[in-house]
């Protein structure tokens, strides 16, 4: 060790000390989460991970189990669930310390500090400044449906750590950084993303046209370095990319879509799943939709009167199998929102690219999630399915990177330092505060205790 | 001042000065929390303890870090108006926000009994809340680390649970206990005490009109006693609103420093600090 990194070692700067300090205050957030129940759809991703824990490769269709199917479905966060399990039972053949169950809670735990981590790095590079990596790290954390939903097994962590990281080394991409070495860990994210997630297809397309985009502005400019460490980059991106044709290609050869339904797989009687919304049910089509048109809740109505406070009430508050919605929290959450854009068209510039990428990727996704909603909505007569700001948990840090870099444009010194002051106080008194303030009241009755 | 300019003084200083903010902070953070009355003496000092030590040290890194190094800042008018107005925002509202900050806990003995009308069937007591605030109150001093407490037919059960009452909550909703048994309880009669106060409630599926799973007591539950620990209540009030000043201060310079630290910070500073 040199005696300059010595010196770094033994006197770190602040902003390391305080990543540090919020990745443990994530991680003890994320655990006591884990100990709550009513994270979205436990029983399914509880089935899959104990069928993954069967076999090292893809288990077998259960013909004898309901709707739930196997094949052709994205595998990689149960596989991994399932390899952490066969080890664990491996080390801990009898009287294991906990149970598997709430071992795959703190391995999403983990899969999440991450996330965290990599809103940090994003914020950094985008921002050129540390603390404002710190602040976007410590908004994430604070996030309570994102924290929520880290305490619980689901693919969606997994999925939201590759967006993110996928994000990230896009940046780097549009920042000039080592062109062949970020395009193609941003590649490797989105596929490991894609594998964990159907939903995470999209965010690859979306990833894909900005960085399409570049590719087309830059074209003369970049440089392609082919070193050791790019080399064996792109031959892991390689792999990666023959798992992601191995299970979307051959869906769309075999069942032309990109996942098969049940239907597919099973026969009609097996595939029953949410009966109840049913009776609701309308056939999407658009020359029925056409002559209907005055009997439709049109959708600018929708989101300004349904939709956008719906997502603001499930990012910042908690809507799941057990729900909680601090009302005075999520209004001073969405008036910052509101802040933001007030900043954003304030402070906006044509020439700031990687900041234009940044909102491209966040309003597409936005709106991509917004029309899936609708046209759910419309399909079940606005029955409001399935509409939640878990689903865009993928975009989270890209929005708080985003938020960061407008609140540090401020030119006003007192209000930036305000805007700053009070963001942390609104984040931190609706997230971990609001989870010990109101613990006996809430999360007290949700409690898991072994 | 030649006290000041001799190292180990001006840490033994800054320590101090560490240990009161510590202690602020972990009053103002303990006492907000109803788990913090609900253990016992030992408990409660472990924790403070512990807490108290983990902020002493996070303070003193602050105090290095982020409050000395802008000292000459603070006497600038618009600076000094940013801490004035953060420690009005941060008091105000930790005094509105604070249900429980402010309240004087009350030790409240419990009796439960059960008497089935047929056969040997148990009551399952699956919740005891605060009517109002749905706070769930511990079950530990019944003899269980979770709910439900089960209460076998002729047998009672004893605990104590920690009431927290505001005077101007009491404003708004009186004090009460809810009760919440298993779905369909077991005909029976259901006894509870509170305080030696008793009241009782007939389970009957047959009766006219069936009280539900959930029943409301609220007799007796002013009468529990205050926690030794709160020796005079103005003073307990005094101490309490000492720590929310002191941490209220403490935090306004510390996001002074902190927002200062984030709006100059510049790569080639950092570098050059690093002796790049």
């Amino acid at each position: 060790m040199t005696a300059l990194k010595l010196k770094k070692f033994n006197n770190p700067p602040l902003h390391k000390i305080l990543l540090g300090l919020i990745l443990i205050y994530f991680v003890i957030f994320g655990v006591v989460m884990a100990y709550t129940n009513g994270q979205p759809d436990q029983s399914p991703h509880q089935y899959y991970s104990e069928r993954f824990t069967q076999t090292w490769g893809i288990p077998e269709e259960d013909m004898s189990v309901g709707s739930r199917i196997v094949t052709g479905q994205p595998y990689l966060y149960y596989w991994l669930n399932g390899a952490i399990a066969k080890i664990y039972q491996f080390v801990f053949p009898h009287n294991p310390p906990i149970r598997v169950v709430m071992l795959w809670r703190l391995f999403s735990v983990f899969l999440s500090s991450f996330t965290v981590y990599y809103c940090y790095k994003a914020a950094k590079k985008l921002t050129n400044n540390p603390y404002g990596g710190i602040l976007a790290a410590f908004f994430l954390s604070n996030t309570l449906m994102f924290v929520f939903v880290s305490g619980g097994n689901s693919y969606d962590n997994l999925m939201n750590l590759a967006g993110m990281a996928a994000i990230y080394h896009l940046i780097n991409v549009y920042k000039q950084e080592d062109f062949v070495k970020h395009t193609a860990l941003t590649g490797i994210w989105v596929i490991i993303g894609s594998l964990a997630k159907k939903q995470c297809l999209l965010l690859t397309l979306i990833i894909f046209l900005a960085w399409l985009v570049f590719v087309i502005r830059n074209f003369k400019n970049i440089e392609l370095r082919f070193n050791k460490v790019n080399i064996l980059i792109i031959l892991l991106f390689v792999g990666f990319l023959i798992l992601f044709l191995g299970l979307y290609g051959v869906n769309i050869i075999r069942y032309s879509r990109t996942t098969p339904s049940c239907n597919q797989i099973k026969p009609p009687e097996k595939c029953g799943a949410f009966d109840y919304r049913w009776e609701y049910f309308q056939r999407f089509n658009l020359n029925l939709i056409w002559f209907q048109r005055d009997d439709i809740i049109n959708p600018v109505r929708y989101a300004f009167e349904y939709w956008l406070f719906q997502m603001a009430e499930s990012t910042w508050g908690i809507l799941s199998h057990n729900t909680f919605i601090p009302m005075l929290s999520i209004g001073l959450h969405t008036i910052l929102v509101i802040w933001w854009f007030g900043c954003l068209t304030r402070y906006w510039k044509w020439k700031d690219t990687a900041v234009n990428m940044l909102l491209f990727i966040l309003f597409s996704y936005c709106i991509y999630v917004f029309f899936w909603n609708y046209i759910t909505e419309v399909k079940f007569s606005f029955q409001h399915y399935g509409v939640t700001g878990r689903y865009l948990s993928p975009i989270y840090g890209t929005l708080f990177t985003l938020m960061v870099y407008y609140f540090l444009k401020i030119k006003h010194v007192f209000i930036k330092r305000l805007t700053i002051t009070l963001s942390i106080m609104i984040y931190f008194s609706g997230g971990f505060w609001m989870y010990l303030s109101r613990y006996s009241e809430i999360f007290y009755h949700w409690r898991i205790f072994k | 001042m030649k006290l000041f300019q001799n190292k180990v003084t001006r840490i033994a200083l800054l320590l101090l000065l560490s240990l009161l903010v510590a202690v602020s902070l972990s009053g103002r953070i303990l006492f907000s929390l109803p788990f913090f009355y609900e253990q016992n003496n030992n408990q409660r000092i472990l924790t403070s303890l512990l807490i108290t030590l983990m902020f002493c040290g996070l303070v003193f890194i602050a105090y290095n870090t982020l409050i000395l190094p802008f000292l000459s800042l603070y006497l600038k008018w618009k600076n000094v108006i940013f801490i004035i107005l953060m420690i009005i925002i941060l008091i105000s509202t930790s005094s509105i926000n604070s249900l429980y900050y402010w309240s004087i806990p009350k030790e409240n003995n419990i009796e439960i009994c059960f008497d089935a009308a047929e056969g040997s069937k148990n009551l399952q007591i699956h919740k005891l809340i605060e009517s109002h605030t749905k706070r769930l109150y511990s079950p530990v001093s019944f003899g269980v680390d979770q709910y439900p407490i089960i209460i076998p037919s002729g047998e009672c059960v004893n605990g104590k649970i920690i009431t927290m009452y505001w005077k101007y909550t009491l404003m708004l909703f009186f004090p009460s206990l809810t009760a919440v048994a298993q779905k369909e309880p077991p005909d029976g009669r259901f006894y509870l005490s509170i305080n030696d106060v008793p009241s009782v409630v007939y389970f009957d599926k047959n009766a006219e009109e069936p009280i539900g799973n959930e029943v409301n007591f609220n007799e007796g539950i002013e009468d529990g006693e205050t926690l030794p620990f709160v020796i005079h209540k103005y003073l307990y009030t005094a101490v309490k609103a000492i720590c929310l000043i002191v941490s209220s201060i403490f935090l306004s310079l510390f996001f002074f420093g902190l927002t200062e630290k984030i709006m100059n910070y510049s790569p080639a500073k950092s570098n050059q600090s690093h002796g790049n």
